[in-house]
């Protein structure tokens, strides 16, 4: 009996070290976070709060989350726009060069990240655009643009276009048809990969790393920064707080699409 | 072609009055605004001019590229930091002739290679039982554990992870409580192929999930009804089919692998630098344009030969052939 149960037991023994690896880190830092000693450790001395309490003095924490945010909300509208329109436009019209254009789109994901930093390092010095936020926005949209893209062509592809065709034989002019017909039907994908682009533009290292200054610290910049040295409780509750905000983008994601159709989604 | 005016018609009066909603109105002064923009006869160039956006985006990193490249053809003034006028191959030899870059690209590719084999070996029954399992509750938890780390960005995770593996972390804690000695799993090349392989599990197992549920679950019933073994039917059955997805999966985990930074900064300790880490250093840090310009063209040639080479391995191979791109 043990023999037919085997497969199925060993595949769950399997699947449950995997779990565990993907998820121990991130409680052993919860554990860490809410420790009394002023090192991160294991196992962690006494309970206390003092770290979050701490990390709401922090004023440079609070600077580089409030440009963070800016990054990233125009990192997700440039993406977000730019990746839907080339998405369905890909997806229904038959236009030519296609292959080459959808290679050409691909581009940010073959060139390394760190090469890609250092060009527009280069871009942004001779345009003078060195300490803008709203252009490193730009620079994490134009980085994370495949995701941005597969993300909605999954959706687009499912479009019917017989849609669109009925709702011009009634009438409506093209603006219009986009407006009440092709944009709704895709709206959970725009928006599953909407969030999904937020939260990678939030945590987004490389492209921030070459092009941040002091004015412009972005938080995941500030962590590492902070980090090289002793690494104090702190980190692991901002860390906490990390994931809490990430813990309820799954759930608003859940509440949108359902985790499956985000799984779909993320793919692309 | 633009809707048609109904012909004027002597009617008697409606019974009902019919409002002119206000939506329709506004569409109204919508479309007009449109056509007067987008005449119906320059309709062909439309889908060019909604792929705008994209193509500038990318036009941006490729332009980029191009000024990087222009740089590491002229050598750099140790004293101002300037670059000279003359074009020179100067930097390309001091590529070659440093043994080191050599050293650290081809630690960041070996490396890359053996996270892309771990994530798969380590994606793959992961995303089967998500795939397979009847019970959506389990599937939910499955998809919520990818999505969590997936979501908390490489530094968090790499700090979480010398929590766990550092000196005063979980393991050695662990092996001291047994009375064994501590192991070194941080700030080495060890640590960053743990950290690497965790980070990228999530990617794995989202583009292997579609691959294995293309494949019916009859074809394995089958061949286990002809009598044979589990594990047989896993690797003369499942594996083949799923080959795609786990081609795709090498690929891109392999040039996210390969390009990373973060990790390789955080749990190398400066032991482990990858290719990456070498040219913020000596782009930025050094200040050296020329020879970081070197080595920014010769890592995105060495991704495009490697990434090529890949691509055209799975269609020429047994795989490709039958099932095509």
């Amino acid at each position: 009996m043990i023999d037919r149960h085997l497969p199925r037991l060993l595949l769950l023994g399997a699947v449950a070290l995997v779990t565990l690896y993907l998820v121990l880190p991130s409680v052993l830092m919860a554990a860490s976070s809410f420790s009394s000693g002023s090192l991160i450790g294991f196992p962690p001395e006494g309970f206390s709060l003092r770290w979050y309490v701490h990390l709401l003095g922090q004023r440079r924490l609070g600077a580089a989350f409030v440009n963070t945010l800016c990054v990233a909300s125009v990192a997700t509208v440039a993406s977000t726009v730019a990746g839907t329109l080339a998405a369905l436009v890909l997806a229904r019209h038959r236009m030519p060069f296609r292959a080459p254009l959808e290679l050409y789109l691909l581009l940010p994901l073959i060139i390394p990240v760190a090469v890609e930093a250092v060009g527009l390092l280069n871009i942004f010095g001779l345009a003078g655009l060195l300490g803008a936020r709203w252009a490193i926005g730009v620079a994490v949209a134009a980085v994370n643009l495949p995701f941005g893209i597969g993300t909605v062509s999954a959706a687009a592809s499912r479009l019917d276009p017989a849609l669109d065709d009925a709702a011009a034989s009634c009438g409506a002019a093209p603006v219009e048809r986009f407006c009440t017909v092709t944009l709704p039907a895709v709206m959970p994908g725009v928006l599953a990969g909407a969030l999904l682009m937020f939260i990678t533009s939030f945590n987004e290292f490389v492209i921030c790393s070459f092009l941040v200054d002091v004015r412009t610290m972005t938080l995941a910049v500030e962590l590492y920064n902070e980090g090289r040295g002793a690494q104090s409780p702190a980190i692991a509750a901002v860390a906490v707080l990390y994931t809490l905000v990430s813990l309820a983008v799954i759930y608003l994601a859940d509440r949108l699409v359902g985790l499956e159709g985000l799984m779909r989604t993320a793919r692309g | 072609m633009p809707p048609s005016r109904p012909a004027e018609i002597a009617l008697p009066p409606p019974a009902v009055r019919f409002p002119y909603a206000p939506h329709w109105r506004a569409f109204d002064l919508v479309n007009a605004a449109a056509e007067r923009l987008l005449p119906a006869r320059l309709a062909p160039a439309v889908p060019l001019v909604l792929l705008l956006p994209a193509l500038l985006l990318v036009t941006l990193l490729t332009v980029g590229l191009l000024l990087v490249a222009e740089q590491s053809f002229h050598s750099v003034d140790p004293a101002t930091f300037l670059l000279h006028r003359d074009y020179t191959w100067r930097n390309y030899r001091v590529l070659l002739a440093r043994p080191q870059y050599l050293e650290f690209g081809g630690r960041a590719l070996l490396a890359a290679v053996v996270v892309a084999g771990l994530c798969l070996l380590l994606g793959f029954p992961y995303a089967f039982l998500l795939v397979r399992t009847r019970s959506a509750a389990l599937r939910k938890a499955l998809i919520c554990c990818i999505f969590v780390p997936f979501l908390i960005g490489p530094v968090v995770r790499a700090f979480a992870w010398i929590v766990v593996l550092g000196r005063t972390g979980l393991v050695n804690a662990a092996l001291r409580a047994l009375g064994l000695a501590p192991v070194e799993l941080v700030y080495n090349l060890t640590g960053v192929l743990i950290g690497l392989t965790q980070l990228l599990l999530p990617i794995t197992i989202l583009i292997l999930v579609p691959a294995i549920t293309a494949i019916r679950r009859e074809v394995e019933d089958a061949a286990a009804s002809l009598g044979a073994h589990w594990l047989r039917v896993a690797w003369t059955v499942t594996l083949p089919l799923a080959a795609p997805g786990l081609g795709n999966g090498f690929v891109i985990v392999w040039t996210l692998a390969f390009s990373d930074m973060a990790i390789p900064a955080i749990l190398g300790g400066g032991r482990a630098d990858f290719i990456t880490n070498i040219i913020q250093r000596t782009y930025v840090e050094a200040g050296d344009r020329g020879v970081g310009g070197a080595l920014c063209v010769a890592t995105t040639l060495v991704t495009l030969a490697i990434i090529g080479a890949l691509f055209l391995a799975r269609r020429l191979g047994p795989a490709g052939r039958r099932s095509g791109p």
